[in-house]
């Protein structure tokens, strides 16, 4: 291990401080479900809040952990903790547990490990790494292994089948070589390949029950057709079926109002009407019971966290380092839009959890370790460079 | 250049974030009302429980009209084909819902696709089996009490005759059959059960989770009695969906719109003027739901009133007795209680065609039915002229002709032979102010809306309002006094006037429905003036005008007149033939009136008879019940 000692002057505590501020107020959200969940449900069975607690504790340890590590190590060994994520990854198809017709899990015991999430750490380092000692990105050859490194955990990803966290790849691929020098161009041409592959995946690689989300998701944007047509036939059916969980999330989101219906007053969240609102919809309690005020304060925490890792991205000297620092912007960025897109109504229903808020350990102790290592990156300012400097 | 880069990467993700919070608060503002409202009322769903009207019986408790207000089914044509899914996870169990796919129109009605089953339960499960006939859970077959599969047999042949209206409707129009459209029979509201009972109606209209497209309806029937009179008939009156005007009203009085459009009123008759009393209040019923939209209870928040039963004071046995006496000819008969004023009978129309307005409380020229007002005036003031005041040389008195020779009569034998000159003269004694406070007094002023159709008469006239529109002279007071020229009074109110001279001078208003009445004012006549009055009544029946009309078996007391109502097409006169009396004289039980209109003889001779006969009628009636 590199003696690199850590600077804990240099520690951001901006970034310490927005994150704590995040898992307060997850702690508090988590403590409204229980509350408001009704007596004997499952929500006041499982005690959700005092596990997220624990969650937390684990996140702040991983971290911890991270921390102390210097990341350089971290990085000279990324594509080993990539390849291992990707073991975990394939255990899954053979010892994974099943929740809900997704094998997503891996039972430890006393925790379930997601390593979908897991792995988005170690695709960060492996691609980091990759890139920091080359050039070549600039090139559209040189965009194949980036986009390899990216595919392989995504398809893995996509036969769980988890859509939505295959698809945080793609962002995070593409802020990460965008940052890193690649011409806009080539990353456009990308993107238009894969406009024109999209049928094909739509088809072939997605899910039934995938493809209806998608289809869900445009046909209640459309709005409702007119009355006594068959396609209002549909749009019922497609409504009290499929579009459930969307309603009424975008109910509770909306009867907020400005101020919010009270701690555990919400009517939704009472009623557990949205499914899965401690996890992937804890936004909707968040929106339902303090209303456009918690919202601004939940945007005004990320905004805080996202621009004080930008000012550590850009304080930092190590090309490896800023790309590191970049993709767990992106990252968490991604994540949260994906998450709070989908509770509105801007974005297809995935399951895609919101970070710092949502129950749940693997995501939890992952964006733990995400910020861990761009604290990393900010307190052990060493130079480093890369042959290039990214011109 | 990276940090550039990072700024625009920066940039970027501040983009989609402000997109995100605009997204918020337009939800958060524009539609935070609508869905709070949208969240209650799937949690709580109200419903309001239409009253029973009230029901209708006569005098004698025959039940003239009831209530029938029953449910019906109504389906919509878009949840027809729904099939139901159960999951099969033990601790789920819960029910989809697909539908059966129209293939569209098309020339041959084809038959629709089959339901796909859906892709997953909402709990993850994709064991989803077919719930029919007897599996659906509370299946309306259930509910409605019918053996399973009869209804989707209704509900099939109304399908499918919803293609053959749709397709007959573009015929009509001109279009061709593969231009018609699903709109054309989609959304289309069909009853498949009816007469649903209110618990089964309560349990469908709560719970639309449980019985998607299927919706209640109250249906308001009025079933009234057959081979009721048509006096009777035109009493009760009408009920019917509300008018704009009555929409209108009900709104004011605080019902909502659904309440208005599910409710029956009154038209006419007492089913108009009570209806209030007959309509009832509507109750609110509350089920609270779970988030699946599933019942958990119910609870009643306001209890229904149904409407009050009323019964009428007049007899529909008296009334057809009434109308065979009339055997068909324009006139009225009217019988009242003259303690109370209860309308015992009523019968007779302006004319034989069906429908047409009784006569019972439009205004006529009563003629000398209304002498005994000038002479209660005369007789209260103390200006009543004695015998020998007034000359009465027949066609030659002054200050009117008169029929007869009556000498120089006081006012019993002025009563009882309808001295036209003593009663010309006593009006012009009294003059027109006192005759119309004592008129106020024995409420004959104005009619009483007591829900006989157009009601009219009374002497609440103003001098130049009354035809011809000239300044008054003597003559016109004069022809007051016997009923003639300014003054129209209709049966009922020749009726209520009589009721006030048998009972000892109490003025009684005539009211239709028992309880409704008002209890008869202290008196406003001296004993002695209304001794007076009765014993030349008396004599009228015994020696006078009514002593040839068999009135002396039932001891009646009465007066007769004859009121010129113009002139036929051939210039002959056309008559008004009155009775006015009661009876017993020392104990008077009834009043009764009649009226014959369009006659050529005298009350005494046309209209007396007629009044024997009801007295008849009445004795029999009276010693039944």
């Amino acid at each position: 291990m590199t003696a690199e000692p850590l600077q804990v002057r240099r520690l951001d505590l901006r970034v310490v401080g927005a994150v704590a501020a995040l898992a307060a107020l997850g702690i508090v959200l988590q403590w409204s479900v229980r509350e408001a969940a009704a007596e004997g449900s499952l929500e006041a069975r499982g005690g959700f809040a005092a596990k997220q607690c624990q969650w937390y504790a684990a996140g702040a340890l991983a971290a911890a952990l991270v921390l102390l590590v210097p990341y350089r190590w971290l990085l000279d060994r990324a594509y080993l903790l990539y390849g291992a994520g990707l073991v975990l990854l394939l255990a899954v198809f053979f010892v994974g547990s099943s929740i809900k017709g997704a094998r997503r899990w891996i039972d430890l015991g006393p925790a379930m490990v997601q390593p979908s999430e897991l792995v988005k750490v170690g695709f960060l380092l492996a691609l980091a790494r990759y890139i920091r000692f080359r050039d070549d990105q600039r090139t559209l050859k040189g965009l194949a292994l980036p986009f390899l490194l990216a595919a392989v955990p995504m398809a893995l990803v996509l036969r769980q089948p988890d859509l939505g966290t295959a698809l945080i790849f793609v962002p995070v691929l593409f802020a990460v070589l965008f940052a890193a020098g690649a011409r806009p161009r080539h990353l456009g041409l990308v993107v238009a390949m894969g406009a024109a592959f999209a049928p094909v995946v739509y088809f072939v690689a997605l899910r039934d029950y995938q493809r209806e989300r998608v289809r869900t998701f445009l046909v209640l944007h459309s709005g409702a057709p007119q009355e006594g047509t068959g396609e209002e036939r549909e749009y019922r059916a497609l409504v009290r079926q499929e579009g459930w969980q969307a309603e009424q999330s975008r109910l509770a989101v909306a009867s907020g109002g400005l101020l919010g219906l009270g701690l555990t007053r919400g009517p939704q969240n009472r009623a557990g009407a949205v499914p899965e609102h401690q996890t992937d919809f804890i936004f909707t309690v968040l929106a339902e019971e303090f209303g456009f005020a918690g919202v601004a304060l939940l945007a005004a925490l990320l905004g805080m966290l996202f621009l004080a890792l930008g000012g550590i991205a850009l304080r930092c000297r190590d090309p490896a380092g800023k790309l590191l620092v970049t993709g767990v912007i992106v990252l968490l960025a991604a994540q949260s839009f994906v998450n709070l897109a989908m509770t509105v109504g801007l974005g297809p229903i995935t399951g895609v959890p919101l970070p710092f808020l949502s129950y749940g350990g693997s995501t939890t102790v992952t964006s733990f370790v995400a910020v861990a290592l761009a604290l990393n990156v900010g307190a052990r300012p060493g130079f480093d460079f890369g042959p290039t400097d990214f011109r | 250049m990276f940090e550039g880069r990072l700024r625009w990467i920066l940039g970027g993700t501040a983009g989609l974030f402000a997109v995100f919070l605009a997204r918020v608060l337009f939800l958060q503002t524009a539609g935070a009302e609508a869905s709070r409202e949208a969240v209650e009322s799937r949690r709580h769903g109200t419903i309001a429980l239409p009253p029973r009207r009230g029901a209708v019986r006569d005098a004698d408790g025959v039940l003239l009209a009831r209530d029938e207000t029953g449910f019906d089914l109504m389906a919509d044509s878009r949840s027809l084909g729904a099939v139901e899914w159960r999951c099969g996870r033990e601790d789920c169990g819960r029910v989809c819902r697909t539908w059966e796919t129209d293939p569209g129109p098309g020339p041959d009605a084809e038959p629709p696709l089959p339901a796909e089953a859906p892709p997953a339960c909402r709990c993850g499960s994709t064991d989803l089996r077919r719930v029919e006939g007897d599996d659906a859970p509370g299946s309306l077959a259930d509910l409605l009490g019918e053996p399973p599969g009869a209804l989707e047999e209704r509900v099939g042949r109304n399908r499918a005759r919803g293609w053959t209206t749709a397709r007959a409707a573009a015929r009509r129009r001109g279009e061709r059959w593969r231009r018609v459209t699903l709109r054309d029979w989609l959304g289309r509201r069909r009853c498949v059960a009816s007469g649903l009972s209110r618990e089964a109606a309560l349990e469908i209209a709560l719970d639309p989770e449980r019985f998607p497209g299927f919706t209640v309806e109250a249906r308001h029937l009025r079933r009234v009695e057959e081979g009721l009179d048509p006096a009777t008939l035109s009493v009760l009156g009408r009920t019917g969906p509300p008018t704009p005007a009555d929409a209108e009203r009900l709104r004011r009085e605080g019902l909502g719109p659904a309440e208005v459009h599910s409710l029956a009123v009154g038209r006419s008759g007492v089913e108009r003027a009570f209806d209030r009393d007959l309509r009832g209040s509507f109750g609110t019923e509350r089920a609270s739901r779970d988030l699946y939209g599933r019942v958990l209870g119910r609870e009643s928040v306001d209890p229904v009133v149904d409407g009050e039963d009323l019964r009428l004071a007049c007899s529909s046995r008296l009334n057809a007795a009434a109308e065979g006496i009339l055997a068909g000819r324009p006139g009225a008969i009217v019988a009242l209680d003259p303690r109370d004023g209860a309308l015992r009978a009523v019968a007779g129309a302006a004319g034989p065609e069906e429908g047409a307005p009784l006569l019972a409380g439009q205004g006529e020229e009563p003629g000398s039915v209304m002498k005994v007002l000038p002479a209660l005036v005369a007789l209260e003031g103390g200006v009543a002229p004695a015998a020998g005041e007034v000359d009465c040389r027949g066609r030659a008195s002054k200050p009117l002709p008169c029929e007869h020779d009556h000498g120089s009569p006081g006012m019993r034998e002025a009563l009882s032979g309808s001295c036209n000159a003593y009663f010309a003269a006593t009006a012009l004694r009294i003059g027109v102010r006192p005759l119309e406070d004592f008129a106020r007094l024995l409420h004959i002023d104005r009619p009483y809306g007591i829900g006989l159709g157009a009601e009219g008469g009374g002497t609440d006239w103003i001098q130049d309002s009354f035809p011809p529109r000239r300044p008054w002279v003597r003559t016109d007071l004069a022809n007051l006094g016997i009923g003639q020229g300014p003054i129209l009074l209709s049966p009922l109110q020749v009726g209520s006037l009589y009721c006030a001279i048998a009972n000892g001078g109490h003025p009684v208003l005539p009211y239709l429905v028992e309880g409704k009445g008002r209890s008869p004012g202290s008196a406003v006549l001296s004993s002695s003036t209304t001794a007076q009055v009765r014993a030349g009544l008396e004599d009228t029946v015994r020696i006078g005008t009514a002593s040839n009309a068999g009135l002396q078996e039932f001891r009646a007391a009465g007066k007769t007149g004859t009121a010129q109502a113009g002139e036929d097409a051939e210039g002959r006169r056309k008559l008004n033939a009155w009775f006015a009396g009661y009876a017993p004289a020392e104990d008077p039980r009834i009043v009764v009136v009649v009226l014959l209109a369009d006659q050529r003889e005298s009350g005494g001779r046309a209209a007396a008879p007629l009044a024997a006969e009801f007295l008849r009628a009445w004795r029999d009636w009276s010693r039944d019940r």
